[in-house]
């Protein structure tokens, strides 16, 4: 085995191997469980205090052909009079009376009047498709249907390859889950990393294991185990993520809408790949220059901060997925694997960005190792001081 | 010269504005047990990272098996630094198994070996513990597997004995002598001079970055010798005209002799003394410890001048 293969291997099984990596692995499933389980829990609640009878007047018994659908979370229950109705409420045998309003003979208002708790919002609406049912009853279902649906636009690139429907969940969803759980792997595995590269200092291994290997040799070994380390996760939560997909799509129509296609997992893979080997890099170089972790990351904040900085401009890429910001973040190293992953959810990525993008990515990647193995050489022995600016500077020319 | 191991000339180094390498040159013969001596501060870890090309030399050159350093060559080569460690949270006999298979020893061979070590270390029972576990002078033992696992033609070793207790010593001193017998250069840098005169063959001494004493063990030790017998014997002496007794332990008695009383005829007037029986009679030797202490301390013959060879 080559001595890159073989210290990329020690660090993947010291890494993979260990308790840590089942808590970093199960944290975002556990906070996507919990938030799922959390927000069906309070839906259902909320509907169930929400859901019920409401009572209503009709003098003009406009509504008596109305009749109450069974999938409809509200009942509508006419009463004869408003002391009848206003007794029921009292009783709770309802949760709100809808009467005319006083200028319902031009205007067609109707006022919602409850006891304590407010009816949900949804009440209106729901009162509208009752409503509707009277106007619509005697004709075929076909006609009903069509009046009662709401209109659907789909939306399609100019070459047809991409397609989606405006009730499907919006495309940036599958491209934004991807690139949290990047960031989330990236920033753990480099940040340990930098710390793998100060453990190496204070166990006073350097000095032994570079008569062994050459600091490039290490610094590509330990770079290449931990990044496999991170596309283990990341293959293990897409994984997750496609199951869940599975077993819920058939019990929730709009998770139907959504799927991994193959192209934008491929790519992401590669260009989170790549940049986990250069943000990895720049991360050792860190471990090698700084005595202590706090020191460290100070000075790795940069590199976090630019890394992140598409997501803050999210907003903006998602507007104009093809403006400048966006092909000028596509393009940057650092920052490239988020920006194209959110624009390729939305339209279709020039070719040459994609191809520019992944070339810079290489070279920003061998750049940063060979620069970590330069500065490795200078800051291996600094057990208890660390590399001045001015000796990287030399240490590139050493 | 081909049966040289290491050959190092006029070298120079600096880190900033401190001079840690003046001028040092020295030659490490193939199968010899070299000293690498000096004191705190001296330019001897520094000499050997140069020698190791951690360093790179700002003058001087530096030929290691037969020529430049290059990574085939390391893999040849055993280092064992003076500020040294294992991995901590590994297990002790993957810890060695991976140091080894660094060095180029396929896995298999490199376990076999190392069984083979910690048998004989007497740490076959506790091998599957994590380092942290092991106390510090099991550790030394382990640093010292990982230096010897692969089988390295050159050994170099800074402080081997730092830190052991005199079982230990003695197993670790045994074990460096027999990779002695089996050919291999040994390089040791260490402050013990008692192991010095036990087991090196030649030496340097380097101080402020100078290599002011270079040359087999015993020839500097004569260089260094006073006009000085030590005799242990019984019964009254003679006069001695001219000799001055510098010290005395029982029946040992150290003389300083005068330049016109040569050893052997003081010998003679011992010998034939009534009443006297010789037990042992030696020329007076300086222990390295006093030829160090004299060097350093300037008080040495051959005044240190940078570039200049005292002895060979």
């Amino acid at each position: 085995m080559g001595k890159v293969a073989l210290i990329a291997w020690h660090e993947f099984k010291k890494s993979v191997f260990r308790r840590r990596f089942l808590i970093v692995l199960l944290i975002p499933v556990l906070i996507g469980l919990g938030t799922s389980i959390v927000g069906f829990v309070t839906v259902s609640a909320l509907g169930r205090f929400e859901a019920g009878k409401i009572g209503y007047l009709d003098p003009t018994h406009l509504l008596d052909k109305a009749r109450n659908a069974p999938d409809e979370a509200f009942v509508f229950t006419p009463f004869a009079s408003e002391d009848s109705a206003k007794a029921a409420l009292v009783r709770g045998d309802i949760k709100g009376i809808i009467r005319p309003a006083s200028d319902f003979a031009s205007s067609g208002n109707v006022d919602l009047v409850y006891w304590r708790d407010k009816p949900d919002k949804d009440v209106g609406a729901a009162f509208g498709r009752f409503r509707d049912s009277a106007l619509l009853s005697g004709q075929p279902d076909a006609i009903k249907n069509r009046i009662t649906s709401d209109v659907s636009f789909t939306y399609q690139t100019p070459d047809q390859a991409r397609s989606k429907n405006d009730t499907d969940l919006p495309a940036f969803i599958v491209p934004l889950v991807l690139t949290v759980l990047f960031i989330i792997a990236l920033f753990g595995g480099a940040q340990y990393l930098m710390q793998a590269v100060l453990d190496e200092k204070e166990n006073r291994m350097m000095e032994i294991v570079v008569t062994s290997v050459t600091p490039t040799q290490l610094m590509a070994g330990k770079v290449t185990g931990l990044g496999a380390v991170g596309m283990l996760q990341m293959l293990i939560w897409l994984v997750v993520v496609a199951i869940v997909l599975a077993v819920l799509g058939s019990r929730v129509p709009v998770l139907q809408t959504v799927s991994l296609k193959p192209d934008v997992v491929a790519l992401a893979l590669v260009l989170f790949g790549l940049q986990y080997v250069t943000l990895g890099a720049c991360m050792a170089a860190i471990g090698s220059m700084v005595t202590d972790a706090k020191q460290g990351q100070n000075y790795a904040s940069p590199f976090t901060l630019i890394a992140m900085s598409p997501l803050w401009f999210s907003a903006v890429i998602l507007f104009d997925p093809n403006g400048v910001l966006a092909v000028i973040l596509s393009l940057f190293p650092l920052t490239a694997p988020v920006t194209l992953i959110l624009r390729y959810g939305m339209v279709s990525v020039p070719v040459w960005q994609i191809a520019v993008a992944l070339t810079l990515q290489v070279l920003a990647a061998a750049g940063a190792i060979w620069l970590a193995g330069r500065i490795f050489h200078v800051g291996m022995l600094r057990f208890d001081k660390g590399v001045k600016w001015r000796e990287l500077a030399e240490s590139i020319r050493f | 010269m081909d049966n040289t191991t290491i050959a190092v000339s006029s070298l120079a180094k600096a880190f900033g504005k401190a001079q840690a390498v003046r001028d040092v040159s020295f030659e490490v013969v193939k199968g010899e047990i070299f000293g690498l001596l000096g004191p705190n501060g001296a330019g001897k870890t520094t000499t050997i990272r140069i020698i190791l090309d951690i360093y790179k030399p700002d003058h001087g050159q530096v030929s290691v098996l037969g020529g430049p350093m290059t990574e085939r060559k390391k893999e040849h080569i055993g280092y064992l630094p003076e500020e040294r460690g294992l991995y901590k949270d590994m297990r002790v006999d993957e810890c060695v198994t991976y140091l080894a298979e660094l060095k180029g020893v396929p896995q298999a061979e490199a376990k076999k070996r190392a069984d083979g070590y910690f048998e004989r270390l007497g740490l076959a029972s506790d091998k599957r513990k994590k380092v942290s576990e092991f106390s510090k002078g099991m550790q030394q033992k382990v640093q010292i597997i990982t230096t010897l696992l692969h089988q390295p033609e050159l050994v170099i070793i800074d402080e081997p004995f730092s830190g052991l207790d005199p079982v230990n010593t003695r197993l670790v001193q045994d074990l460096l002598l027999e990779e002695h017998k089996r050919g291999t250069t040994i390089v040791m840098s260490t402050h013990q001079m008692y192991q010095v005169e036990e087991m090196c063959d030649r030496i340097v001494l380097i101080d402020r970055g100078v290599s002011v004493l270079y040359g087999g063990v015993a020839d500097i030790r004569h260089k260094y010798a006073e006009n000085a017998v030590r005799v242990t014997a019984q019964g009254p002496l003679p006069a001695l005209d001219g000799a001055v007794e510098t010290s005395r332990k029982g029946n040992t008695h150290t003389f300083t002799l005068p330049k016109d009383l040569s050893p052997q005829a003081l010998l003679a007037k011992l010998a034939s003394a009534p009443g006297l029986t010789v037990e042992s009679f030696e020329l007076a030797l300086p222990t390295m410890d006093d030829i160090f202490v004299k060097v350093v301390s300037g008080d040495g013959q051959g005044a240190r001048e940078p570039g200049r060879q005292v002895d060979r």
